[in-house]
């Protein structure tokens, strides 16, 4: 039986103020990245995690930030509460907020960072669907050998490996978030099922949607808590690109989402998210789609 | 290792040794005598740990006391100033909407609702509810406590037109 | 009846803890810290059923930390609840044994100078195990025929044998059921089940022990009943009960967990004798999960009724999963019979009862003790009833509940008594009212993917449980209420307020009494030296028993005073009245008809002290002959998404019949307490187990044991509470009950409400949207 009163493990602590302090630090095996914490320590109490030592990041002011200078970028140690207070993002990515929105309680929200979500990885990371159907990349910065600092970019689909599970390897840290201006016409939404209100998922989904008049030009959906990782609903979004946008079709296509996800009982039963996944996306897509143009509405 | 922190706490600093596995919630009670704060589960879902940090909310089991050196933090037992015998609006009005039963969850519940009004000085009940949604109160059905807080917040929209 | 002639019952006042409870200075027992104190850790069982071979405390022992096990521990065995009498009360607990029946069973304990140092050490203790085949459900429990999970349980004196793990069983019978199953024109007959709910007392259960210089102990633990933890104490460890005292302290909620003596107490008691130093043990949230829950149940309910709607007969079978001890099962058992028979007459009634253990967490009281499990039932069979013979659902409950005039016996055959205060009918008239009953949906013509439904559902609970003639269950209140020489009045009793203002309540009763202002009645610290017995606050009994008791007491002291007074005023004593003069901030004492011949509360007082008259002061116990139904409906309307199953609580209107309402505002809050943990109950709590491992699911986390938020609430606005207009005649100033009734109807009202919108009775707790979605998609009308 774990025990959440105490940490009975010992681990050295470092504050550092920059990246590449941080990064010289979680070169060695056991060293933990610690943002807010409110995975991680909770991962450590249950004794899932022994680490070594912990990096804090609060610190690093390079990691903390929000820039729309040369598109969006947001740095991986923002609070989650910055993300839903901010009037741009809520304007443009309504997605992203909607999901931050969704998270924990206000407590979470003001300690718990963006990056943290991300790299937990957890299957039904709120963060995520939102993230992918906004096209978002990821950077992941290193050491080399020769003591310099390395950053890749990739997609943030790509950043997923499986259950708790990403790219990241010892010694690597996610650095910065980076998300396109969206299209004009283009709308977003995200929509989460729990047990109750204040729940992890039992599955979530984010749309991103692109219309041209009645048509559905381009359309992206991810679905969170249905697979190992979260997943795009390739063959849902298949059945809508570059048709006129019903009801109808809409539900029809919807159905298709079975053939995209692979859900086990979880925090409910693989026959309900499948049934759910396909209600979910419709609504998702709804909402997407009525803030993508002044007064356009789903008819029948 | 230990390291030496500095908490300050209601105002108060208080120079302490920790080892960096100490959770805040612990040293609060344990070190400081804060017993305002309480353990509810350790894991951040109950909200009784509740404290402010710089402005903000947060929970201190999920807190490293070390993470928290330097920073204001505001317990229960600092919400009115040392020596103010009248109390807040917020704890005035819990107990007069009855909000307080068991009183277990009330200092944390209390503190997430002073966060909220600080910002927001007239919530509606969604605003309110979104705000405590981290707390939980076994007792009390929540009914009264968003009155209490609507309570409080009009109280001090009150006292801050005299 | 109207509360105009109360200076303080039915007036809003500010509760007397409330200014410790909001500035953090309200002292738990988690928050007792003491010079030289150790922190204790509870070793347990990470297998469900298991035999202890060795244990290895070497590396505890060299951590510095004092290691307790089995071997250490007194071997009596006793039952951990005492609010029923010897020969009703199965003993088959032990402090610690060797014999492991549940994940999380404690088979040792540690204690070190820090939290973390004896988690450390108990991380360090080795043990070897023999594994024994588990048993995870009532089926295979009751297939075993060796390695029970107890081979012998104590009755008294008395050893028995258990077979097929069977804890205990129970038949009630009255009139001839087989002949009123004949006269029945319709008989709905259905199998419902109910969850094993977690309490989620906010304050884990703990305690703290210290030893005394005299050998004695002082304790303060998380109870609801001080003189029975006292008595078990002293009788497990042989301490005198002069050298035993246990302290009331305020509990961060109870539920019920909290009426037997909590497993954490004896262990906290035993580090501290073995040790010499005092000890506080605070139970982990997850340790707190495997220590109690509430009883589930599963059982077939079969009613028969007459054309008209006159209920003829019923026959109930229930089979209890009571986890790995006995809790007194042998009660609830009893009980369940007795809500269902006092919910609703039944000339022609059968009843069988089962308990079976399990390898599972134990089951004990949680608000209600078997009246939501079996109103659930009762509730939604009457709705069968009443659709299959097309009366109103209102009309076929007015026909048939058990009301004025009638004997009821809700607390179990033993405990029978007369109703004298009877609000169902205005109840049931205002609710319809104000939820708009006759505009309900007709499930069969809804279409639409959001569908509303308005569902209601009526219950009780007794007021305490006395009865003229004492039955299985104790009950009475001791009390001690004295005038002191400011004219401030000093109540003393071992009584206990879980937060829902029960002290606060028999302080008014007080002030009343006196006619003294509210704030001059205190509430003297209690402990067992000081007080006497008083069974426990559970059972809806704390203002009806608790204060009634402490208001008689009170006006025992009143005796005293007035007849100083009589000798101050030269007045006879009947002749003498009280009142509260609000502007002196004093009681008076006046002669009637003469208002100008008075004296202060003080001055009488003050004057029999100079005199050396005396204290005004009285002390006495007070057992109760009725526990009148505190009656309570509740109309809930919800909102069911067809498509995913999902429901919406949208409004409800929570009717309860108190008598007359002491704490109007504190009373509200009992109804939204109990709406919100009954709704929980119907839509989302429940406990399961992995078979495999025979753990808990949630491994103790609230991470997965999910309850209900704000959000997932109506507003206040959509929130009415209303009482009905009675006085109980046999209660304090016309008072009885809330508390259990304030849940007991809550998940059978939803349940209905979700039938009315979808047109599907559930009959299994909890109703989730994953349940509600497939049966919608299979077309079903019943599951
Ligand atoms: C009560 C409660 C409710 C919650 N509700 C939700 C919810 O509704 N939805 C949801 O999705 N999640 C929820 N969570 C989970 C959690 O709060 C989020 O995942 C949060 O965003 C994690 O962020 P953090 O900053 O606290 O991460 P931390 O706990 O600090 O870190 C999480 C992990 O990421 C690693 N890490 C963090 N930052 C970086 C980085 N920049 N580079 C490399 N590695 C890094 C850490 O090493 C660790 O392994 C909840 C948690 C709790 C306790
Ligand atoms: S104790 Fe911190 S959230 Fe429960
Ligand atoms: S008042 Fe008891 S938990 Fe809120």
């Amino acid at each position: 039986m774990s025990n959440s009163q105490v940490i009975d493990c010992d681990f050295d602590y470092y504050s550092p103020k920059t990246v590449e302090e941080a990064l010289e630090y979680l070169k060695s095996e056991g060293v933990k990245v610690l943002a807010g914490g409110t995975d991680l320590l909770n991962d450590i109490k249950t004794g899932e995690i022994v680490p070594k030592a912990l990096v804090s990041i609060l610190g690093i002011n390079e990691l903390d930030f929000v820039e729309f200078e040369h598109g969006f970028r947001i740095g991986p140690a923002t609070l989650l509460c910055k993300i839903e207070e901010d009037d741009r993002i809520k304007k443009k990515y309504p997605a992203l907020c909607e999901a931050v929105n969704s998270m924990g309680g206000m407590q979470i929200r003001n300690m718990a960072t963006l990056g943290g979500n991300l790299c937990t990885a957890s299957p039904g990371a709120d963060a995520a669907p939102p993230l992918i159907v906004l096209n978002a990349k990821v950077e992941v910065s290193r050491k080399n050998g020769r003591g310099e600092i390395e950053r890749r970019t990739l997609p943030i689909e790509e950043f997923f490996t499986g259950p708790k599970k990403t790219v990241l390897e010892q010694g690597e840290l996610l650095t910065s978030i980076l998300i396109p201006e969206p299209d004009a016409s283009s709308g977003s939404a995200f929509i989460k099922i729990g047990r109750v209100k204040l729940d992890i998922a039992k599955i979530n989904c984010a749309v991103y949607v692109k219309g041209e008049g009645d048509i559905c030009k381009n359309v992206r959906i991810s679905l969170g808590a249905v697979a190992p990782k979260p997943v795009r609903a390739f063959n849902v979004e298949k059945a809508l690109a570059g048709k006129k946008l019903t009801a109808s079709l809409l539900a029809e296509a919807a159905e298709m989402v079975s053939q995209d996800i692979s859900p086990r009982n979880a925090r409910s039963t693989a026959v309900y998210k499948t049934q759910a996944a396909s209600v979910l996306i419709q609504d998702t897509l709804t909402t997407a789609w009525n803030r993508s143009g002044a007064g356009r509405e789903v008819k029948e | 290792m230990r390291i030496p922190i500095v908490l300050k706490v209601n105002g108060k600093e208080h120079s302490i040794e920790v080892k960096p596995n100490e959770i805040l919630l612990n040293v609060l009670r344990d070190k400081l005598h804060l017993i305002g704060v309480k353990y509810g589960c350790g894991i951040g879902e109950c909200g009784a740990c509740t404290v402010i940090l710089n402005g903000r909310a947060i929970l201190s089991c999920q807190t490293l006391a070390v993470s928290a050196a330097g920073r204001e933090i505001t317990t229960i037992e600092g919400l009115v100033p040392e020596g103010n015998k009248e109390l807040h609006p917020l704890q005035e009005a819990f107990i007069e909407e009855g909000a307080v039963q068991c009183g277990f969850c009330t200092p944390g519940m209390i503190l997430s609702a002073k966060a909220l009004v600080d910002k927001n000085p007239d919530p509606s009940n969604s605003a309110i509810k979104e705000a405590i949604r981290g707390n939980l109160c076994r007792c009390t059905g929540y009914i009264n406590i968003i009155k209490a807080i609507k309570t409080g917040a009009e109280k001090i929209r009150e006292r801050s037109k005299r | 009846m109207s509360n105009k002639k109360y200076h303080f019952l039915g007036k809003d006042f500010p509760r007397k803890d409330g200014i410790a409870r909001v500035t953090g200075r309200e002292v738990y027992p988690s928050d007792i810290y003491l010079t030289g104190m150790l922190h204790g850790r509870i070793l347990r069982s990470p297998y469900p059923h298991a035999r202890i071979k060795s244990i290895d405390f070497s590396e505890a022992l060299s951590l510095g930390a004092v290691c307790l096990s089995f071997k250490n521990t007194p071997q009596k065995h006793f039952n951990l609840r005492q609010v029923s009498v010897p020969r009703a009360t199965y003993k088959d607990w032990q402090v610690l044994t060797d014999h492991m029946r549940q994940v999380g069973d404690p088979f040792g304990a540690v204690a070190a100078e820090t939290e973390e140092l004896a988690a450390r050490a108990a991380g360090a203790v080795k043990v070897e195990w023999e594994m024994l085949p588990s048993y995870m459900t009532i089926e295979q429990a009751l297939a075993a025929r060796k390695d029970l999970i107890h081979e012998k349980v104590y009755l008294e004196d008395r050893e028995i044998t258990i077979k097929s793990n069977i804890a205990c069983t129970r038949e009630v019978a009255e009139g001839d059921v087989d002949k009123g199953f004949k006269e029945a024109d319709v008989i709905v007959e259905n199998e419902f089940s109910t969850p094993r709910v977690y309490h989620c007392q906010l304050e884990p259960r703990s305690c703290v022990c210290r030893p005394e210089p005299d050998g004695g102990i002082t304790l303060w633990p998380t109870t609801q009943a001080l003189h029975n933890t006292r008595i078990l104490i002293g009788d497990i460890f042989d301490i005198p009960l002069n050298k035993l005292n246990v302290v009331r302290i305020t509990g961060g909620g109870h539920f019920g967990s909290g009426i037997h003596t909590n497993p954490v107490v004896l262990i906290t008691v035993a580090l501290a004798l073995k040790s010499g130093k005092p000890v506080r043990i605070v139970q982990s949230r997850e340790e707190d999960m495997y220590d109690h829950c509430r009883y589930p149940s599963r059982y077939t309910l079969k009613i028969g009724a007459k054309k008209d709607g006159t209920l003829v007969a019923g026959e109930m079978k229930a089979s209890v999963d009571i986890g790995s001890h006995h809790i007194q099962a042998l009660s609830y058992l009893g009980v369940l019979a007795g809500w269902w028979h006092s919910l609703y007459r039944m000339p022609n009634l059968k009843y069988e009862g089962v308990a079976v253990y399990t390898n599972k967490v134990p089951t004990c009281a949680m608000q209600g003790y078997g009246a939501p499990q079996v109103t659930f039932g009762v509730e939604t069979t009457m709705n069968m009833l009443a659709e299959r013979l097309g009366i109103d659902p209102i009309e076929i409950r007015i026909k048939n509940y058990v009301g004025l005039g009638e004997i009821f016996w809700g607390q179990g055959p033993t405990v029978r008594s007369l109703i004298h205060s009877d609000g169902v009918k205005e109840l049931l008239h205002r609710g319809a009212e104000l939820i708009g009953w006759k505009d309900r949906p007709d499930p069969k013509t809804q279409t639409g993917r959001f569908r509303k439904g308005i569902g209601m559902a009526r219950g009780f609970h007794t007021s305490g449980t006395g009865a003229p003639v004492p039955g299985e269950v104790k009950d009475f209140t001791t009390a001690q209420v004295k005038v002191n020489e400011d004219g401030s009045i000093d109540i003393l009793t071992a009584l206990m307020d879980h937060g829902g203002g029960t002290l606060d309540a028999a302080a008014k009763l007080v002030a009343e009494e006196f006619g003294v202002p509210f704030e001059k009645v205190g509430i003297s610290p209690a402990d067992t030296r000081s007080t006497g017995y008083d069974v426990c606050t559970h059972a809806t009994r704390g203002v009806y028993c608790g204060g009634g008791a402490v208001l008689e007491v009170a006006r025992e002291a009143k005796k005293v005073l007035l007849e100083y007074a009589s000798r101050i005023l030269d007045a006879p004593v009947g002749s003498l009245k009280t009142k509260p003069d609000f502007k002196l901030g004093q009681g008076i004492i006046y002669v009637e008809g003469m208002p100008e011949k008075h004296i202060t509360l003080a001055k009488a007082a003050q004057t029999a002290m100079n005199k050396d008259w005396g204290t005004a002061i009285a002390a006495g116990s007070i057992r109760k002959v009725n526990c009148p139904p505190a009656y309570t409906t509740y109309f809930v309307e919800v909102e069911v998404d067809m498509q995913t199953g999902r429901v919406e609580i949208k409004r409800v209107a929570a009717g309860s019949d108190a008598g007359v309402v002491i704490n109007p505002t504190l009373a509200r809050g009992q109804l939204h307490g109990g709406f919100y943990r009954g709704a929980g109950y119907a839509l989302v709590e429940d406990t399961q187990y992995d078979e495999k491992t025979g753990n808990l699911r949630c491994k103790g986390l609230l991470t997965n044991y999910k309850m209900l938020g704000p959000e997932d609430l109506p507003d206040p606005e959509d929130f009415q509470v209303f009482f009905a207009d009675t006085y109980e005649p046999t209660g304090p100033m016309g008072a009885k009950g809330i508390g259990e009734a304030a849940l007991n109807p809550v998940p059978a009202a939803i349940a209905l409400a979700i039938q009315n919108a979808t047109g599907i009775y559930f009959t299994r707790l909890p109703i989730l949207p994953e349940t509600i979605l497939k049966a919608v998609k299979e077309g079903r009308d019943h599951v």
